[in-house]
């Protein structure tokens, strides 16, 4: 009776207060979310990119000048990386800062493994790569980028690759390694490759979304070196060696950035560095196809998802205006003017909006990829990255 | 001579009114050293191209990246003339490109006196760009 009596109270308690909808609670989504960084308050906006509204911020993230950021496999936690050498791990969904450490003096970006258990940094300062453990962020593997002895080379370009394995290039040393982690969980020392000679100044580079091929930008020479990691025996090669032909090259106010969508099909779109064009290179037979005359030094050269478009922004004095290039005639179709200092762009999932960081208007603006039109225009405090969660699903990130 | 004078007042005044508000940063320890002093809405954007433009490779706050630290305590000891050169003509052979197509030499030497300006506290680099 006594148990009967306590069984009803709560039953009784329920009843009386009444939810709010006649359907059980439902955990939020977090596949049409994103994150933006403002990168001189040190804080990231949470934004709908199916609603196109901002949700709130997550503050505390210290100096986030070029910071990037990788997600978890569902989408609910993002790791960024700060230019102050920090790593910190924040919680989508509810909006918060989870952990953070001081992995370094100075990073540029990461990366995460194929089965979301480790998360890369890439250092300037020391130079080199820190793994750290997804779920605590427990240092897994420190790789300095030793070489030469007491020598430490900043460390640029870090993709993922299968296998648990990171790629990246050594700007000072002209080389490109790869470390193998798929041993840690079982006790064993990370495996390095290392390819020797490969270009002057690998400044950054990319991996084929079918993680087939690594292509680095060599600053200090006209060129890209490329790899092939589904050959017997991979080798560094060059492509488009000397695209500036003896041209005096512009000067190089910003550094671009190879990382990202510039795979169209069969084709890559890449930045020609100190010239105002974008190159298309054949990826069967890595010949060049031909260039495009842009409106500036590119930044960011990203193909929308499906491949058919190609957006280019540009290094400062030319970052008010972005240029859309069409694949099928490899002309630019569309000169837009979205904003002050565009630093940034991210397509949605499946392509039909872009977003576009402006920071000196301290807004992020959404266009329709196909009428150009302005879709919103969200605020935020001097905006740069814009990163969403469909990243997660991403080979290479 | 007058005008520049009147200029430097107008800043030393700008500076000083901006600090009581939000604490500024102040005014560069030498700004005499550079010949012509830039028009106080040129100087907010030469500052803010140091922390953006020149901040996409060495840090918004200057500590470093690509490019090496280059705030107030890491530029000290270095000759003036030799960083206004450097921002002028850039470094052939680094990263380190001309600026001379978007500065004068003479916006060379002020942000260059302004570099090594003593170092403000961490706070206000944080804060510093922003906007009314």
């Amino acid at each position: 009776m006594l148990a009967l009596l306590s069984l009803c109270v709560p039953l009784v308690a329920c009843v009386a207060t009444p939810p709010a909808s006649p359907l059980p609670p439902l955990s939020v989504g977090t596949g049409d979310l994103g994150l933006v960084v403002e990168r001189a308050s040190g804080s990231l906006q949470v934004v709908n990119t199916s609603r196109r509204e901002v949700l709130g911020a997550i503050k505390g993230l210290g100096d986030l000048s070029h910071a990037s950021l990788v997600y978890s496999r569902d989408g609910a936690y993002a790791f960024v990386f700060g230019r102050d050498g920090a790593l910190s791990k924040v919680h989508l969904p509810s909006r918060s800062l989870v952990d953070r450490i001081q992995q370094s003096g100075n990073s540029i970006g990461g990366a995460i493994s194929q089965d979301g258990s480790l998360v890369a940094a890439q250092n300037y300062q020391p130079g080199g790569i820190r793994v750290f453990d997804s779920q605590t962020l427990r240092l897994v593997a420190d790789i300095p980028a030793e070489y030469e002895p007491g020598k430490l080379s900043r460390v640029v370009g870090l993709v993922e690759l299968p296998g648990q394995r990171f790629m990246y290039a050594l700007f000072d040393a002209n080389e490109i390694w790869i470390a193998d982690l798929s041993g840690v969980a079982a006790g064993q020392a990370p495996q390095l490759q290392k390819f020797k000679n490969v270009g002057r100044q690998p400044y950054d580079a990319l991996i084929t979304p079918d993680g087939r091929y690594y292509i680095a930008g060599l600053f200090g020479e006209d060129g890209l070196v490329k790899i092939d990691l589904w050959a017997a025996q991979p080798k560094a090669e060059r492509i488009l060696a000397g695209y500036g032909r003896g041209q005096e090259p512009l000067p190089v106010f910003k550094m671009p950035h190879l990382r990202g969508w510039a795979i169209a099909g069969r084709q890559a779109y890449l930045p020609a560095i100190g010239r105002h064009e974008v190159l298309v290179v054949d990826i069967d037979s890595w010949q060049e196809l031909g260039r495009i005359p842009v409106a500036g030094q590119p930044v960011f050269v990203m193909a929308r998802p499906d491949g058919r478009q190609v957006w280019v922004n540009f290094a400062v004095p030319d970052y008010n205006q972005v240029q859309v290039i069409d694949t099928q005639s490899r002309q630019v179709i569309q000169t837009l003017s979205p904003g002050k200092a565009v630093l940034h762009m991210e397509f949605t999932p499946r392509g039909e909006s872009v977003w576009i960081s402006t920071r000196d208007d301290n807004a992020v603006n959404v266009l329709d990829t196909r009428s150009f039109a302005r879709q919103a225009t969200l605020k935020a405090d001097a905006p740069s990255g814009i990163f969403f969660t469909s990243r997660a699903q991403r080979s290479g990130f | 001579m007058l005008n520049r004078n009147v200029l430097l007042l107008l800043t030393v005044l700008l500076y000083g009114l901006s600090g009581s508000v939000v604490e500024a940063q102040p005014a560069p320890s030498s700004p005499v050293l550079a010949d012509i002093q830039p028009s106080p809405a040129r100087q907010q954007e030469l500052r803010r191209m140091l922390a953006h433009d020149c901040g996409s490779c060495h840090g918004l706050r200057l500590t470093g990246g690509l490019g090496p630290a280059i705030h107030a305590e890491a530029v000290q000891q270095m000759p003036q003339a030799a960083i206004a050169a450097t921002i002028y003509h850039g470094r052939p052979g680094t990263p380190m490109p001309a600026w001379k197509s978007m500065i004068t030499a003479a916006e060379a030497d002020w942000l260059a006196a302004y570099m090594q300006r003593p170092p403000a506290p961490k706070q206000e680099l944080a804060t510093q760009e922003h906007r009314p």
